[in-house]
């Protein structure tokens, strides 16, 4: 008689903790291979870099970034061919007013806006094949089998930083 | 109760202790599994799909528009494309490591920049970033690996350790951090050990600078080891030098010369104080030999002497009021630095009194040397120097000149000054530390002295000793340098090139030793060293500090009878040089002698020399080519024309035909520095040129040109 009385406990889904403890395996692994497999990666991964920057005046680097103008090391390069072989009728900046430029008609371009109004293959080919004028003469030499691929390369790289490297500010903020 | 039994304290303990287990094993697992490259390979790895993906596309695309003959071609590419695809997207996520044995280097690098060698690559941000420029392409990454040029720690795998950003303290995990920017190219140096480095001009200037400055006087520096002394001798210096201008000199070399940058005067600043000056003063000066010296003879012309002041040319070599050359001192104002007497004794036979100077043994007659003297001491009249007033003070001294004299010995023992000057009697060797090995120097180990504000790195320290001696060290025994500060970030850079480290022999770059060369021998071998050839020309691979033009095929390349002439009276080859020959108004049979030599000896066989005739029409052809070309943009020829390169309207009374042709056809290879650009001439084409410009002459009579004598 007591068993009428007692109420029915409601019966529960009553889960196996076997069930539950391979469910919680399954998502953790999961989630561990999903991990693994880096599907969440973004590509702005922020590496750890603070308390790393130097603490101190670092005077050479100082010296360096103001004497280099901010050219990088290519452009520096590219610079230093450009000095030897262009600068003589082309101008140290690049405004077709070097040495040897009032000695040429037409006079030599004005770099600083030409490399802004030419691709770099059509600058590339210029260089190496050099420029025919109206008159079906040389105006820039062919320079191909002189300087080489590499070194048109560097001085193409240069003329991009040249008119920046000059306006720029030395100061190091 | 039962103490043996556990309560359920204990099993609590027990669970907590073993929850806490489980949860640090599982949280290690994933720290250790979650690697920042991890994310980075996944992430070159999704960029690099992408950029193939778009190739792709862009074929397919392609693809109905391309003609016929072409589509074998375009087929093969976008199979090759989808290849590459099928490779990237294979590439397990692994560690990267690239072992080179000979460097004894272990490179993980290119685990986090897993697209370094990839040209599709090269406008991302780092570390997915492609190598920029042909570096790679120049030094494989198997054979070289990246920290030979970068250092960092290669064996590490993420941003920290591997010290992309220095670290500090003595407990830092490694020593030398990424190089950043320019530094880079002081790594160049670790195997280029020529002065001129292909696409590292920094380093080249730094070199250029470290010779110049002569910093092997005084340390052990790597490639300058056998450096001969940039000093002159201080034998005699009492008979030489004013005592006023000397006091002066040495406590600052800068005001009698008072240029920017290395080129002019090198001696450096010291920190003497004022008795020691004096000490010093007293034992250089006490060195006097007035026997040697020959009266001058007197009532020179100043005229005459100035018109053969500048027919010498002596500005070549000379600055005379900042202008000039730069190997040799300032000569205005030589009238307060020097005696009379001792000038026209130094004109008549520089040799005698300091045997390694550059400058030659001019045959001046008696008369034309009374002249010249007369018109340096009018025209380059310095000011009446006064003695410093510190001096005046100390000059009453009551040490007599015995102990003054060995007191400056001693000085001078201590400051090393036999690192740039040679004096009989005296030998040491060097004085200051051994500078080799530069760039592995323990920071933390250094001497930082009033500089604790500097971040410590070695080429802060190295940089701030050149700036500013007293800022490492107080009364530093090290001088203050006269260089500009593009300079000294250069010679610090081509000093840190140096790591101490053994370089394989494979990989090392230089040009042949040349440097013990042995004098020249012979009639033609005195002559050179009478007149000093290799102060400014490079004969026989040793000298050339003026002249970049080899003479090694002089005798094939000009004519004789022009060669003769020039020997007697030299002129400006090029408008745009300011230095010319000088003129050494050599005897005729040492002129004769010096002809026939190049003539027979200094000849290269591939140049046809002076032989052949031209027709007509080969002439007419090389004119129209001349014109096609655009020579005359930078060769003067006839009236106008431009100048960079040597006029052209008399060539052919210079140079040979044979010459000429094989210049055109290969310009670098007789003449390095030249930028006559190789236009690729064909035989013909080289030949009519030649033939045009040898018909160019002072009278054109006579266009056939006639046969070699």
């Amino acid at each position: 008689m007591k068993e009428d009385i007692k109420k029915t406990p409601k019966v529960k889904a009553h889960i196996s903790p076997v069930i539950i403890t391979l469910v919680l395996v399954f998502v953790v692994s999961a989630s561990a291979f999903l991990l693994g497999m880096k599907a969440f990666s973004s590509a702005n991964i922020h590496t750890k870099t603070e308390g790393l920057s130097p603490e101190g005046q670092d005077l050479l680097g100082d010296a360096l970034a103001k004497t280099m103008r901010g050219l990088t090391n290519i452009q520096i390069a590219g610079k230093k061919y450009y000095e030897q072989y262009c600068m003589v009728c082309h101008g140290e900046q690049g405004k077709g007013d070097g040495f040897n430029a009032f000695n040429l008609d037409p006079r030599p371009k004005d770099l600083t806006v030409v490399v802004k109004t030419t691709g770099n293959e059509a600058l590339f080919k210029a260089v190496s094949d050099g420029t025919i004028g109206a008159n079906g003469r040389f105006q820039c030499p062919p320079w191909g089998r002189t300087l080489g691929e590499d070194k048109i390369n560097v001085i193409i790289a240069y003329l991009h930083a040249l008119e920046e490297s000059f306006s720029r500010d030395t100061d190091i903020h | 109760m039962d103490k043996s039994a556990l309560g359920p304290t204990h099993y609590i303990w027990f669970a907590a202790v073993g929850a806490a287990l489980a949860v640090a094993t599982v949280a290690l697992c994933i720290k250790e599994y979650a690697r920042e490259w991890k994310h980075h390979q996944a992430i070159v790895k999704r960029l690099q799909i992408k950029a193939v993906e778009e190739k792709i596309k862009t074929l397919e695309s392609e693809f109905p528009s391309v003609k016929e003959e072409m589509k074998a071609k375009h087929e093969e590419r976008l199979r090759m494309m989808r290849m590459v695809r099928a490779q990237v997207l294979a590439n397990p996520v692994k560690i990267q490591q690239i072992q080179i044995d000979s460097l004894k280097r272990v490179d993980r690098c290119t685990t986090c920049h897993t697209g370094i060698e990839d040209a599709d690559m090269k406008d991302q941000k780092n570390p997915y970033k492609g190598h920029p420029g042909k570096y790679l392409q120049w030094h494989d990454i198997e054979n070289y690996g990246c920290t030979v040029c970068h250092e960092g720690q290669g064996l590490s795998t993420d941003y920290r350790h591997a010290a992309h950003k220095p670290l500090r303290g003595l407990d830092r995990p490694w020593q030398n951090a990424v190089l950043s920017r320019y530094l880079i190219q002081s790594s160049c140096g670790k195997c280029h050990l020529d002065k001129e480095v292909p696409f590292a001009p920094l380093l080249s200037k730094g070199r250029d600078v470290i010779e110049k400055a002569g910093c092997s006087g005084c340390h052990k520096v790597r490639l300058y080891e056998n450096q001969e002394k940039i000093g002159p001798s201080l034998d005699r210096l009492g008979s030489k030098v004013n005592r006023t201008w000397f006091l002066r000199w040495l406590s600052n070399p800068r005001e009698y010369d008072p240029q920017e940058g290395l080129i002019r005067s090198r001696m450096p600043k010291f920190n003497l104080s004022k008795e020691q000056i004096l000490a010093l003063e007293a034992f250089l000066m006490a060195s006097v030999n007035e026997t040697a010296l020959k009266e001058p003879v007197e009532g020179g012309d100043p005229e005459a002497g100035g018109l053969l002041f500048r027919e010498s040319r002596c500005v070549t070599c000379h600055l005379v009021e900042g202008k000039g050359g730069y190997l040799a001192p300032e000569l205005s104002g030589i009238t307060s630095k020097v005696n009379k007497k001792w000038l026209y004794n130094w004109i008549k036979d520089p040799h005698y009194f300091q045997p390694r100077t550059k400058m030659p043994q001019f045959n001046f007659s008696e008369k034309q040397l009374s002249d010249l003297v007369e018109y340096i001491w009018e025209e380059f009249q310095g000011e009446e120097l006064e003695i410093p007033k510190e001096f005046e003070v100390i000059s009453s001294s009551d040490k007599d000149t015995g102990e003054m004299v060995e007191h400056g010995k001693k000085i001078f023992m201590e400051y090393g000054c036999t690192g740039c000057h040679t004096k009989t009697g005296i030998e040491q060797g060097r004085i200051a530390p051994d500078i080799t090995g530069l760039a592995s120097r323990d920071e933390e180990r250094l001497e930082w002295g009033n500089a604790q504000g500097v971040d410590k790195y070695i080429g802060n320290w190295v940089f701030a000793r050149l700036k500013d001696p007293d800022l490492l060290e107080k009364k530093a025994k090290m001088p203050y340098f006269p260089l500009t500060e593009e300079e000294m970030a250069a010679a610090t850079m081509a000093l840190l090139s140096d790591a101490g480290e053994d370089i394989p022999s494979q990989y090392v770059v230089s040009a042949s030793d040349r440097e013990n060369y042995p004098d020249l021998p012979g009639e033609f071998g005195k002559i050179v060293d009478k007149y000093r050839c290799r102060s400014c020309h490079v004969v026989y691979g040793k000298g050339g500090w003026v002249s970049m033009h080899p003479l090694d095929s002089e005798g094939s390349e000009v004519k004789k009878e022009w060669l003769r002439g020039y020997f007697s009276l030299p002129y400006s080859l090029r408008p745009i040089l300011p230095e010319r020959m000088v003129n050494l108004k050599m005897s005729d049979s040492e002129v004769d002698l010096l002809v026939n030599f190049f003539t027979t000896v200094m000849v290269n066989n591939s140049i046809a020399g002076d032989k052949g005739t031209f027709t007509e029409e080969e002439v007419a052809r090389g004119k129209r080519l001349f014109d096609k070309y655009g020579c005359i943009s930078c060769h003067i020829m006839g009236k106008d024309g431009g100048y960079v390169g040597p006029p052209l309207t008399t060539v052919g009374d210079r140079l040979t035909a044979g010459w000429m042709f094989a210049y055109l056809k290969n310009p670098r290879y007789y003449e390095p520095w030249s930028i006559q650009p190789d236009y690729g001439f064909s035989e013909e084409e080289a030949g009519a040129l030649a033939a045009y410009l040898t018909s160019c002459k002072e009278m054109k009579k006579d266009i056939r040109v006639s046969q070699g004598k």
